[in-house]
């Protein structure tokens, strides 16, 4: 059996007296991507803010290569860095932008040769002149992924990298990005809470909810088999029944009445929607309040009427 | 529709217009008076005005004056800025303010009343036994080398360059230290990457002002000065009150000298820093 190449041991963040996650762990293999996906104010940015040394753990250890990271030295620490925005120096070229920390490392002649050839190799390569400004949303981007590369990491974070940007630009950018990645072989950690991001990119995905891991797999097995009501919530297109019990959204049916033998929500209709040919019904369950999306059939648009589930589509959270 | 825009418009910048008419119209007369001699166009005020020994050595004394006050009001303001900008939070800025409520004059005298060898400084230590006599008290103020101009300046520019470069460390984008560091810069790189391309233009803009008001500001070295040397603003206005019509014109070729050197050095100063402070205006950090 093969050591992991980064390892996670337990580690833990507090802010004062509040806890922002506690005893996460998990490895990454060589190469490996690993999207991290859930909701805003989860500990995702700071998970990885510890990671690179812009903060510090509370608790725990990181080893990559079987070394401590966590006692290297910040800017010895072979992590790269890629924020929400490409944050590239305003008042420097897209060529000094890119070399600039492996200037600092190599010297100039080194990182503008590396600067050049990895410009070329993303398609920049007639911008290197150019400032910032004068590049579009996905350029910057893309720079500041190169800039983070050139110092070939052993571990490379993102940190919602597409927030920032159009939904076109973003589908484009996420499919070059994952390319990219698996050419260079780079060991990485996406965060992002777009589910469909997270699937597209990463190997495996790991959803972080209430200060833990939730659950970390292959991303059809978090899609189908969620372990909690979370994890299903967030990442699963179900119907979280109660804490124990749940159904594919897509076997669920809008109905004016109640049919025996099958489980039954009472519900309003919000809207619809389609979708890949698809007729998709809005519906808001009046017990909870909460919203959700099940296929509309052939059913009218009643405003009132039953969300109905067969007995045989009900299926049971693992954690439960 | 089209008329009430237009002229709207101009009503609005009228008090614009006013001043410069004003201050361009003072200086367009006070050329023709430096260039005219009553019987036509001359150099000649210009040409005499370095045969006046009063001026050469009013000239070495006031540049001394000038950039010794400004270099050092300016690193003193700096450091202390740079040094204590993370303890000011917002509610804070309105101290800095205070030094700027007292005119030029008013900190000149105060100085005149600190420091003078009748000030209070020597009177408390000659009451507390420590001095003998108040003529042991060194000269600080009406002194030759014009430590008491010098020390007015320092004092009251400090809280200036203090003002002017609060906002810009307030503002710094905190983001890009973060982006140093992970790309492996230290305190060095940050500095020559973010902090001085971000604080030149207000450090170049700052030492302009500071350097224009004190070379040509006539109230403290009129105060704090002695009669020999004398700084360039004291000289003029002794010239243009003269009796003599060829000194209040020479007076006039001093100022407009004066005038288009500083003028000079703003504009290459600025035509330097424009497309530096364009480029820095187009960040895309967000704190």
């Amino acid at each position: 059996m093969t050591l992991p190449y980064l390892e996670v041991k337990n580690v833990s963040k507090q802010f004062d007296k509040a806890e922002i996650f506690k005893d996460l762990s998990f490895s990454l293999k060589k190469g490996e991507i690993l999207s991290l996906a859930g909701p805003s104010g989860t500990g995702k940015s700071t998970l990885l803010r510890c990671l690179a040394g812009l903060d510090h753990f509370s608790n725990g250890e990181v080893l990559i290569e079987d070394t401590d990271l966590l006692a290297m030295q910040v800017k010895k620490r072979p992590v790269g860095m890629v924020f929400q925005q490409a944050l590239l120096f305003p008042h420097l070229t897209l060529l000094e932008n890119v070399a600039y920390g492996k200037k600092i490392t190599h010297g100039k002649k080194e990182a503008y040769e590396m600067a050049h050839s990895y410009l070329k190799e993303v398609g920049l390569e007639n911008h290197v002149k150019q400032y910032p400004h004068e590049l579009s949303g996905g350029q910057q981007q893309r720079a500041a992924l190169v800039r983070a590369m050139l110092l070939k990491p052993k571990l490379l974070l993102l940190d919602e990298p597409f927030s920032s940007l159009d939904p076109g630009l973003r589908k484009e950018l996420r499919e070059w990005v994952r390319s990219f990645l698996k050419k260079e072989e780079m060991t990485s950690i996406f965060v992002t809470h777009d589910k469909d991001e997270a699937m597209l990119l990463g190997d495996r995905t790991a959803v972080m909810a209430e200060g833990r891991l939730q659950q970390i797999g292959l991303p059809h097995e978090l899609y189908h088999t969620p372990h909690n009501a979370l994890v299903a919530e967030l990442y699963s297109d179900v119907i979280v029944l109660d804490e124990a019990r749940y159904c594919p959204a897509e076997k669920a049916s809008w109905r004016a009445e109640r049919k025996d033998g099958h489980e039954w929500f009472e519900a309003e209709w919000v809207n619809e929607t389609y979708h890949f040919g698809r007729r998709l019904a809005h519906i808001r369950l009046i017990s909870t309040g909460r919203r959700i999306t099940i296929p509309a059939g052939e059913s009218g648009k009643e405003a009132s009427g039953y969300v109905t589930i067969p007995p045989e589509a009900i299926k049971y959270f693992k954690e439960t | 529709m089209k008329w009430q825009r237009t002229n709207g418009l101009f009503l609005l910048l009228l008090p614009a217009y006013a001043f410069l008419l004003l201050a361009g119209g003072s200086f367009i007369l006070a050329f023709i008076e430096s260039t005219g001699n009553g019987e036509g166009f001359t150099w000649s005020y210009y040409l005499s005005l370095f045969d006046r020994r009063e001026l050469t050595d009013g000239l070495t004394y006031s540049i001394w004056i000038t950039v010794s006050s400004t270099v050092v009001s300016l690193i003193t303001g700096w450091l202390i800025v740079r040094s204590f900008y993370r303890l000011i939070d917002g509610n804070a800025k309105w101290l800095v303010w205070i030094p700027m409520l007292f005119p030029h004059f008013v900190w000149g005298y105060f100085v005149l009343l600190l420091l003078g060898q009748s000030g209070l400084i020597s009177t408390a230590l000659v009451q507390s036994g420590l001095l003998e006599d108040r003529t042991l008290f060194p000269v600080l103020v009406q002194d030759r080398s014009g430590i008491g101009i010098f020390i007015t300046y320092v004092w009251k520019e400090i809280p200036f360059v203090i003002l002017m470069l609060l906002p810009v460390y307030l503002q710094l984008p905190r983001q890009f230290r973060e982006v140093n560091t992970v790309l492996g810069g230290g305190q060095r790189h940050w500095f020559k990457t973010v902090e001085w391309p971000w604080i030149k233009p207000v450090m170049f803009e700052t030492g302009l002002i500071i350097t224009a008001f004190i070379f040509t500001a006539y109230e403290v070295p009129g105060l704090l000065g002695v009669s020999y040397p004398q700084m360039t603003p004291v000289i003029a206005y002794d010239w243009f009150y003269s009796a003599s019509g060829e000194e209040r014109s020479m007076a006039f070729a001093l100022l407009m000298l004066a005038a288009f050197i500083l003028g000079a050095c703003a504009l290459t100063g600025f035509a330097l820093m424009n497309k530096r402070r364009m480029l820095l205006s187009k960040s895309s950090h967000r704190y």
